[in-house]
């Protein structure tokens, strides 16, 4: 038992000496307070302490705004449930960036990093949630979550790119409308349809894995016009008609198969999806040609 | 004592990502609207639905149910039967699973070059597939020929755009790109000796 009284105070005193070492002027009385209510699980009460030590002098330490913007997450975190709308969230990012801009020699850069990636992370995840709201010609709550997680990367890492996450989240609108369009089939079909082309269009304008952009966008218009003709049988005229506007999708979807093959020649699903493409449209020539390139994949 | 302990685990980063990973929907988004997991959409696949089969099997439906058919009243049933395209043999199925046509119930047979030869009985629309293009199969005409040697048959004998002596009609793909379609090619004395014509519609499809 004293054996272990001793080794206790031992560490105590090490981790004190650490902590002196590397916090030497960060521990302000009323931020210190904060801490321990914080730690306590009392966040109000540690969010209105740490407001009190910004207010009473101890706001001049990055670590003081640091501790505030850690409070905060933990009040979006525990209390709050993460919600997608949190104000806590915005405050406790906005109280980060203010720590580093106190904080020019980066002394809390290591706490503060973690704090700012993870909070970035969850925009992320709100973003990909928020897709099920979106509307034809409106995804404002996924793209407002995604520029915040941008936001924050890009002040994390000023050249980080953020095109890739851009395109998959582009990539993910399309693909959550063209799922619309295809439940939604006999009502609002058209509106998601053109949703949907639109998101994959943006994907491939930003020029990240466009090839899965064309194909995914090809297969979903052909797919389109293979659902319009399923639909009509009525009678000779509307078997007819729906063949020929079926046929005009089809023609998009070969266009858009040609395009996606011009940027990765070597991807069969590319020349596979054009042949039935082709197939539908009576091209023998374009099945012929999808046949040879498949034929010379195969060899390889 | 401990205080600096409570200030370095509140300072570690590790603690900032003890929170639960999972990030509940809040109610504000309508968690309990949303119809599928969003984050879960994967790449389509194609639909590879036999379009032409399909098209031909909705001509030769509104076909059977538009044509006046002669001695139907001495038939049991509407049989067709299709030689060398199961495709449109299961379209037509599908299609025409718990339906008739003129009154009748339907029968579908799929067949090939060798079951329509051994074949004994007589359908009301035989459709042969394999007869166009740049190498029709002979099987199928030779077949056709042993088959309607056996008793008198009075099928509607239709081809998928070949010409073929003893056939009646041929439903032929035209066009190609953004002008595709069927367009109908009728032997008029064969459907004259069998006491049938073509109905209108068909008629105004009649290749150029």
């Amino acid at each position: 038992m004293k054996l272990k009284s001793i080794f206790m105070i031992k560490v105590a005193t090490v981790w004190t000496m650490v902590l002196l070492a590397s916090c030497a002027t960060a521990q302000g009385r009323l931020t210190r307070e904060s801490i321990e209510l914080s730690q306590a699980g009392q966040h109000q009460k540690a969010y209105e302490k740490i407001e009190s030590a910004i207010a009473s002098g101890e706001g001049m330490d990055p670590l003081t705004w640091y501790v505030k913007a850690y409070v905060l997450k933990s009040i979006f975190v525990e209390r709050e449930g993460r919600h997608p709308d949190s104000q806590m969230r915005t405050e406790s990012i906005a109280a980060a960036m203010e720590s580093a801009r106190l904080d020019p020699e980066g002394r809390v850069a290591e706490r503060r990093e973690p704090l700012l990636s993870f909070l970035a992370d969850t925009h992320l995840e709100d973003a990909n949630h928020a897709l099920a709201m979106s509307q034809p010609g409106d995804a404002h709550w996924s793209r407002d979550h995604f520029e915040a997680y941008v936001r924050i990367n890009q002040h994390l890492q000023p050249n980080w790119d953020s095109t890739p996450d851009a395109v998959l989240l582009e990539q993910q609108l399309a693909e959550y409308a063209f799922v619309q369009a295809e439940t939604q089939e006999q009502s609002q079909a058209g509106p998601w349809f053109k949703w949907g082309q639109v998101c994959y269009q943006n994907a491939i304008a930003l020029g990240h894995d466009a090839f899965r952009s064309e194909y995914n966008l090809a297969v979903h218009t052909y797919n389109q016009g293979v659902r319009q003709f399923k639909a009509a049988e009525d009678d000779l005229d509307a078997v007819d008609t729906a063949l020929k506007m079926a046929a005009i999708l089809w023609t998009e979807a070969a266009e858009g198969l040609e395009s996606a093959i011009a940027l990765d020649p070597k991807q069969r699903n590319g020349y596979e999806a054009l042949t039935i493409v082709s197939e539908a449209l009576l091209n023998q020539d374009r099945i012929a040609w999808c046949k040879a390139n498949l034929a010379e994949l195969g060899k390889r | 004592m401990l205080r600096p302990f409570l200030f370095l685990a509140l300072l570690g980063p590790s603690l900032v990502m003890t929170p639960t990973l999972a990030a509940p929907l809040g109610p504000s988004i309508g968690a309990d609207d949303v119809p599928c997991n969003a984050s879960n959409l994967g790449d389509p696949e194609i639909d590879r639905s036999p379009i032409w089969a399909m098209h031909f099997g909705r001509y030769l439906y509104l076909l059977g149910r538009e044509m006046f058919w002669p001695d139907l009243d001495q038939r049991e049933k509407f049989s067709i039967g299709v030689v060398g395209w199961d495709d449109l043999a299961e379209d037509l199925g599908t299609r025409l699973d718990g339906r008739s046509i003129a009154g009748l119930p339907v029968e579908i047979k799929s067949l090939d070059a060798k079951t329509l030869r051994d074949h004994k009985g007589d359908f009301t629309v035989l459709f042969l597939s394999g007869t166009d293009g740049p190498t029709p199969d002979s099987s199928i005409e030779e077949a056709l020929n042993r088959w309607s040697r056996k008793k008198d048959k009075q099928a509607l004998i239709i081809t998928d755009g070949g010409e073929i002596a003893t056939s009646d009609l041929s439903f032929r793909r035209s066009g190609e790109g953004a002008n595709i379609g069927l367009c109908i090619v009728q032997q008029e004395q064969n459907l004259q000796d069998k006491g049938m014509a073509l109905p209108v519609p068909f008629l105004q499809r009649i290749c150029p």
